[in-house]
């Protein structure tokens, strides 16, 4: 399995995680020791999923435990820029029905 | 790696045969050179050796005949000498009879240079402090002029000058001049009375003389007349004992000129030295052997060397050595003059002996350079054989090396081959080598390693998969979770359902289901939970469960409603943040209408006349993640014989080796040909194919599928039958 390439930037007063490669179980748990870790310092997270080339399951559990823990801490969450094979997945799991998705990390506001 | 065994060895081979041949090209050349060099140097010995050989030899020759020459030459002027001197004892004898047994003299009387003039052979007469007495005695002497006119005669040389003084203080004299005509030319002191015979240097040594038979021979004086004449003395007698002297004298030059005549070249060098030192005449007209210096000792010249020679040639000794005669080398060769204390000196420049010498080095060196050029080619071939040797032996052993080498590390490469294929995991690969040596015998101890290997690993693996197993418990929640699943087909007379999972190592969230809410409504479920692990696990048992119930009892209210309600008991129980996908259906058997909640599933397809479309899909959230969600039910006609095939992301994203997904499109692909296929065939092409898509790499997901045929209406399905 290929590694994830993580790098934390900061966009006006959001956290953005950016996630390249592949987001699955082996490295789900890094994923959300990230998140914690920012959502820790920032009233707002968001996680750029552009250059993201594939999600399992345990990706999406990831991202919707960082949703759940960011609405139980009253801060914002968003994904953005998912793309391809990525955004299919999350289309079919309907992930947009309980999480915000923006098309780029350009619209975050 | 560094080296590779077969450039290694090549480089060996290489650096070996290098070396070799470079300490055999290197001996090569320099024995050569040596040859060439010993050859060079020897020749350079042998004209040197030869040239100061053949100079010694030279010198020495020239030293032997030079000897003799100068021997004969002294002889002859001994011989002169002894002329002169015969003359003179010849005087003698006549003076003694004269005065002893005195004859009247009736002759011409001795002219007497004070009155008349005086020619050359004429007796003339000196008187001196003499008495007319004495002059009787001088009359009588008168009878000695036929006896000099005669000698004179025998001796050709020019001044010659003979006398006699007695002791009374008269003299007679007789000179001889080159000109018969000439008049004899006197100092006046000579006609003085002063002038006495006996105060003369020539009569005060012969009246010494006490030998009877030889005169003496007088040192270099500066006569009355200003010229250093030679002379030899010797007494006469009367009665009464010593009577007077008579003597000789010439010039140096005029004996010089008889050896002139005779013997000696105009070119060559060469003087007369009496005891005193003083050269008596000389071939040199100026210069350290310049003649007629009566106050000159050659033995106090500054010439170290020709003072020692003049030394020796005083002493009377014969030899030959190197001097220095105004400033230039000369090869000195000396002997004695008779027995009278004369010697002769005859001078060679050095160069001229030494030169012919030399000429024999330079030739010699010719000649041995000619041999060495001859010599030279040959060495030249030499040489380009030995080159060309060698250049064939790296020509050779390049090759051959290159060849060797492969050789030598073939067996050990295939070796390395096969190892690499077993550590890639192939334990089945079995090491051919048969070189007969240790590289063969390593082959077969690896083999033999890993076969144990191979048996150590596969009890290694059971043991460890039934030991993981059991410690997590891993394998009471697999056999729980397929526990759970419908474990026969459906086989209805309208209807065939069958289901499959396959899962992945460990165990899954996929779960499927069938089973008939009454006798016209057959529910269908599949979903995936997301994640894996126990978790996952407890969590699909859970939503398994919740969905069952909640579809047997709530699906009269709508199955949207069913499964919202589903979800809201699922989001109360997960505490771990867990969701579930689920696709529920419920078909109506009688009228062949298939309801349907998608939330979040996969879109199933249905093989409907020969195609293969995808449900349409409204958009519902997945199960479990948040409360008082509407979920919104479809719903689709199906005809008789349409097949619907219901599936988890396991079997659309089945990857292989190249991390390529098995896709929808394959799926669809697959599906087109299954019109006379059973369900149960259904899913095991389906399954084949994507075995055969996935190949050997691990399967990572659950593979889930449900297939349902539906047989038609109840007419339609009796129609059939």
């Amino acid at each position: 399995m290929e590694d994830i390439k993580l790098e934390i930037n900061q966009k006006d007063n959001w956290g953005v995680i950016s996630l390249a490669g592949r987001l699955d179980r082996v490295n789900a748990d890094e994923v959300y020791a990230s998140g914690e870790k920012e959502m820790s310092s920032h009233e707002k997270l968001a996680v750029e999923l552009t250059g993201l080339e594939y999600i399992s399951s345990a990706g999406i559990r990831v991202l919707l435990r960082l949703a759940k823990k960011a609405k139980a801490e009253n801060k914002s969450f968003a994904l953005c820029g998912a793309a391809g094979f990525v955004k299919e997945v999350l289309e079919d799991s309907n992930l947009d029905m309980l999480v915000t998705m923006l098309d780029s990390a350009s619209q975050l506001s | 790696m560094k080296l590779e065994i077969k450039r290694r060895v090549l480089f060996l081979m290489g650096t070996s045969g290098l070396i070799t041949s470079l300490l055999l090209g290197g001996m090569i050349c320099w024995g050569l050179n040596s040859a060439e060099d010993t050859l060079n140097k020897q020749s350079k010995m042998m004209a040197l050796g030869l040239s100061e050989e053949a100079t010694v030899f030279a010198e020495e020759q020239t030293r032997k005949l030079m000897e003799g020459v100068v021997r004969i030459k002294a002889n002859h002027i001994y011989s002169l000498l002894c002329e002169m001197e015969g003359d003179v004892l010849i005087l003698a004898n006549k003076m003694t009879e004269m005065s002893k047994y005195p004859v009247d003299y009736t002759g011409p009387m001795p002219k007497d240079p004070r009155f008349e003039p005086v020619y050359s052979g004429e007796l003339y007469y000196l008187a001196g402090p003499s008495t007319q007495g004495a002059q009787a005695a001088m009359g009588r002497a008168a009878h000695l002029s036929e006896s000099l006119l005669l000698l004179g005669k025998n001796t050709p040389v020019f001044p010659l000058l003979f006398y006699v003084g007695s002791k009374e203080g008269w003299s007679l004299r007789m000179d001889f001049l080159a000109d018969d005509h000439e008049q004899i030319n006197l100092p006046a002191s000579a006609m003085l009375p002063s002038y006495d015979a006996k105060e003369r240097t020539w009569y005060k040594l012969g009246e010494k003389n006490r030998e009877k038979d030889k005169p003496v021979y007088v040192p270099l004086y500066t006569s009355a007349g200003g010229a250093p004449l030679l002379s030899m003395a010797m007494p006469y007698e009367d009665k009464a004992g010593v009577a007077g002297v008579v003597g000789i004298s010439v010039s140096s030059a005029v004996i010089f000129q008889m050896l002139q005549s005779d013997i000696v070249d105009e070119n060559e060098i060469c003087f007369a030295l009496n005891p005193q030192g003083q050269i008596v005449f000389s071939s040199r007209k100026a210069g350290v052997l310049a003649p007629d210096r009566p106050n000159f000792d050659l033995r106090q010249t500054s010439d170290e060397q020709l003072a020692e020679a003049a030394r020796l040639m005083a002493a009377g000794q014969n030899g030959s050595m190197v001097v220095g005669v105004d400033g230039e080398q000369y090869y000195l060769v000396f002997a004695p003059i008779g027995d009278r204390g004369w010697s002769l000196g005859e001078l060679v420049e050095v160069n001229e002996i030494r030169e012919p010498a030399k000429n024999i080095g330079v030739v010699v060196q010719r000649e041995m350079k000619a041999i060495e050029n001859s010599l030279a080619p040959r060495f030249n071939n030499i040489k380009t054989i030995a080159l060309c040797g060698f250049g064939l032996f790296l020509l050779v052993i390049i090759p051959v090396g290159i060849r060797l080498a492969a050789h030598f590390s073939r067996p050990i490469r295939t070796l390395s081959e096969g190892v690499s294929r077993i550590t890639a995991g192939n334990f089945d690969e079995k090491l051919t080598i048969s070189t007969g040596d240790e590289t063969e015998l390593l082959a077969g101890q690896f083999n033999n390693m890993t076969r144990e290997l191979k048996q150590y690993m596969e009890d290694l693996t059971k043991v460890t998969e039934e030991q993981a197993k059991v410690t997590a418990g891993l394998d009471i929640a697999t056999k729980m979770q397929q526990g759970l699943l419908p474990e026969e087909t459906i086989e209805a007379s309208q209807v065939t359902v069958s289901g499959s999972m396959k899962t992945a190592i460990e165990v899954g969230g996929d779960f499927y289901d069938y089973y008939f809410l009454d006798d016209r409504h057959l529910a269908i479920t599949v979903a995936d939970v997301s994640d894996k692990g126990i978790p996952s696990a407890i969590f699909m048992v859970v939503a398994k469960t919740i969905l069952k119930n909640c579809l047997s009892i709530f699906h009269g209210e709508g199955l949207g409603k069913a499964v919202a309600i589903a979800n809201d008991q699922l989001v109360e129980v997960n505490n771990e943040g867990l969701f579930v996908t689920v696709w529920a259906g419920i078909l109506d058997l009688d009228t062949g209408q298939l309801t349907y909640v998608n939330a979040g599933h996969n879109p199933p397809v249905m093989c409907k006349n020969g195609e293969v479309v995808t449900l349409p899909k409204e958009k519902n959230p997945m199960l479990g993640v948040m409360e008082g969600i509407p979920f919104r039910q479809q719903s689709i006609i199906m005809d008789a014989n349409d097949l619907l095939f219901l599936y988890t992301d396991g079997v659309t994203e089945a990857m292989n080796d190249h991390k390529e997904m098995f896709t929808m499109d394959r799926m669809k692909q697959s599906l087109l040909s299954m019109e006379e296929l059973s369900p149960v065939q259904c899913i095991a092409t389906i399954e084949t194919a994507v075995e055969q898509f996935v190949g050997a790499a691990p399967r990572s997901d659950d593979i889930t599928m449900v297939v349902v045929r539906y047989q038609g209406k109840k007419g339609d399905g009796i129609d059939k039958a």
